[in-house]
């Protein structure tokens, strides 16, 4: 039985440092895996964590993590309930006060105010905790006064944070009382031998019997050997329990951090639509510029020559003196110019069409595939396996990327052999080129698989590239195919 | 003529230099871009540079920020500048001073091999060589349109060929009239527009352009 590391539960510094103590029966299992195909390696997190069982509970409550949680509950609750006094104060002060021109703006600020609370707590989490709960999207006000009124009264991330802070109170009351019971008590039991013979108490009930102990459990008190080592034993228990219980405590609280003091699922998705959305715009904005150069510089200038030629053959046919004789020789000559200008224009003319739409992707990608690898100088294998095809615009870009790719294959990566791959397995398309050439491919800022990267992620797609230096090299692109 | 040809496409480039030594003209040098141009014009001091507005490294004006800058440094050479687009106002900068010696001319007016040459040998010279485009952008404009139809359409294509900085006997001969009718025509046009005469090709233009441009 093993933990394997839940990928939707981040893991902490914590955690981390305790998968990394080295053990002597650690392993790290390299999967021959084929769908990742030949070496995907993947490491698998070993059985429980570096230590055993027993040895964890027993060095737990000596652990600096355990006194950071402790203080970390005691700090969160006094917190919460000085931030909670304020801000019910805050909001009971504006409340009433909207009737008149100054009680909107005070609320607002209010709420602004709890968003930015939520720092503080975040903050701490991330300094006793060691735990990372990401700050939520950034307070973005409507121009004008009227709009930053209205944004901060209805700015969710600090109502979310008003809500964190009513709701956190009872878990933390109860959470400080748990942790310090735990721990006090467990002292105090641990301790009892000790204590009694520091403070020698003396304790007389009802009846007036006195009695030379510190506890009494109903009747008895605990003064007999055995029953003080049973109060010790007790006490080794609770101190033991304790970091455990605090521990509890503290998860808790970071799944409410993170449900009301991160960002909204929704609001990150939107966060990232505008980024591709930015990305799509300049991307096809370049492209159009880049179209008008190759337009201007190739096809317009070899036309504007030809013409020239036309010209002045035409000079040479009708001269203007009438005196002059016409030269054939030369015309010829010009008129043979013109040809050999316009077969290069048709020739520029049609590489530029093929550039922007080759027309026999209308037939499939895997046709479109099949004309792009015939016409590749180094030798490629082709699979393709696309039952249903997907949308136009998706094998568009799916062509597009297994062209780039193809292309660093042969001119970056110096290869003699390549496999490309072209499968769609339910809602995903995956296109992957795999090559021997000298790898070290790398996704570089502002390089062209970085570009290829963000094109794809327009549609939702993933880049993959596993390049070791030496190769081989293997990149694919996984793009989701949406039946809407 | 010397001439010195600073245009960025390689095959139009070959183009101009075969076309303006088959005519018995020197191209002193064939550069493709701007600093290229500078240095040649400084070294060979041609009777005129023939340059393509858009070259590198961004492709929009260096061409015109040289050819402002010869003018200035080099006034002795003309300069016929080649542009995809009409633009009036990178017509404006050239022309802001002095028209004497300076030419803007579409870039498929070189196809009209007779033409470019002709307007080329005007720039030589010190005259000026508009793009009927240019001219006939500036012309359409709604500004002075009631003034410019005082004018009768004869009178109108006058002055279009004026604006060109065409001289008296080049357009007697375009419109197929006599040197004594177009003179004519000039006089009403400068009398009914209320301009100064001027027997300078290029100061006509100025004075025209000016007009045409307040």
């Amino acid at each position: 039985m093993y933990e394997v590391p839940d990928p939707q539960q981040p893991r902490s510094a914590d955690d981390h440092r305790d998968a990394r103590r080295p053990e002597p029966r650690q392993a790290t299992r390299v999967s021959a895996d084929p769908k990742t195909g030949g070496l995907g390696a993947r490491a698998v997190v070993p059985a429980g964590s570096a230590r055993s069982l027993p040895v964890r509970l027993l060095r737990e409550p000596t652990r600096l993590r355990s006194l950071r949680e402790l203080l970390y509950v005691t700090a969160a609750f006094l917190l919460t309930v000085v931030l909670l006094v304020v801000f019910v104060a805050g909001v009971a002060v504006a409340v009433p006060l909207s009737i008149t021109v100054v009680g909107l703006p005070l609320l607002a600020g209010v709420v602004l105010l709890a968003r930015y609370q939520g720092g503080i707590h975040r903050a701490m989490a991330r300094m006793l905790l060691r735990e990372d709960v990401p700050a939520p999207r950034p307070f973005r006000a409507r121009p004008g006064a009227f709009g930053w009124l209205g944004s901060g009264l209805g700015h969710a991330e600090g109502w979310r944070g008003l809500a964190f802070l009513v709701v956190r109170v009872p878990i933390v009351a109860v959470g400080i009382a748990v942790a310090w019971w735990l721990w006090a008590v467990g002292a105090v039991c641990a301790a009892y031998p000790v204590l009694l013979a520091i403070f020698d108490p003396h304790q007389t009930d009802e009846s007036g019997r006195v009695y030379d102990a510190g506890i009494v459990l109903g009747d008895n008190p605990m003064d007999s050997g055995l029953e003080i080592l049973a109060i010790v034993l007790a006490g080794l228990v609770l101190l033991l329990a304790a970091p455990w219980g605090v521990r509890l405590v503290t998860r808790v609280d970071l799944r409410l951090m993170r449900a009301l003091l991160g960002p909204i699922r929704l609001a990150e998705r939107v966060r990232d639509l505008e980024e591709t959305r930015a990305l799509a715009v300049d991307d096809s904005a370049a492209r159009l510029r880049r179209i008008e150069r190759d337009l201007h510089d190739g096809a317009q200038a070899r036309i504007v020559a030809l013409a020239m030629h036309l010209s002045q053959a035409q000079e040479q046919l009708d001269p203007e003196d009438p005196g002059q004789s016409v030269d054939l020789g030369k015309a010829r000559t010009h008129v043979d110019s013109a040809l050999g200008n316009a077969r290069i224009a048709i020739g520029e003319l049609r590489d530029l069409a093929r550039g922007i739409h080759p027309p026999v992707l209308d037939q499939g990608l895997d046709a479109a595939l099949g004309t792009l690898v015939a016409g590749c100088a180094v030798p490629v294998r082709l699979h393709t396996d696309i039952a249903r095809r997907p949308p136009a615009a998706l094998e568009t870009i799916a062509y597009f990327c297994a062209a780039e790719l193809l292309t660093n294959a042969t001119r970056h990566g110096g290869a003699t052999e390549i496999a490309v791959t072209a499968i769609r397995r339910g809602d995903t398309l995956t296109v992957g080129v795999d090559d021997n050439g000298r790898g070290g491919a790398r996704v570089r800022d502002g390089g062209g698989l970085a570009g290829l990267a963000e094109r794809v992620r327009t549609v939702d797609g993933v880049l993959r590239v596993d390049s070791p230096v030496g190769g081989p090299t293997r990149v694919t692109v996984e793009i989701p195919v949406r039946t809407t | 003529m010397r001439i010195v040809i600073a245009e960025d496409a390689a095959v139009l480039r070959d183009g101009l230099v075969q076309l303006l030594t088959d005519r018995g003209h020197e191209v002193a040098a064939a550069v493709a871009d701007a600093d290229g141009l500078l240095a040649a014009v400084a070294e060979h001091r041609p009777d005129v540079a023939v340059v393509d507005i858009r070259m590198p490294p961004t492709h929009t004006d260096e061409g015109l920020r040289a050819a402002i800058e010869m003018r200035r440094t080099h006034p002795e050479t003309g300069v016929l500048v080649f542009s995809q687009y009409v633009e009036t106002r990178y017509a404006a900068r050239l022309l802001a001073e002095n028209a004497a010696g300076v030419g803007y001319l579409l870039k498929e007016r070189v196809v009209d091999v007779r033409d470019f040459v002709d307007a080329l040998t005007r720039v030589a010279a010190g005259g000026t060589a508009l793009d009927p485009e240019v001219v006939g952008q500036l012309l359409g404009g709604d500004r002075r349109v009631d003034t410019i139809a005082r004018l009768t359409p004869r009178e109108r294509e006058v002055l279009a060929r004026m604006a060109e900085g065409r001289s008296n006997a080049a357009i007697a001969k375009a419109l197929r009239i006599t040197d004594r009718a177009v003179e004519k025509h000039v006089g009403g046009i400068f009398t009914k527009l209320d301009l100064p005469p001027s027997d300078d090709d290029h100061r006509r233009v100025m004075a025209v352009l000016k007009y045409l441009r307040s």
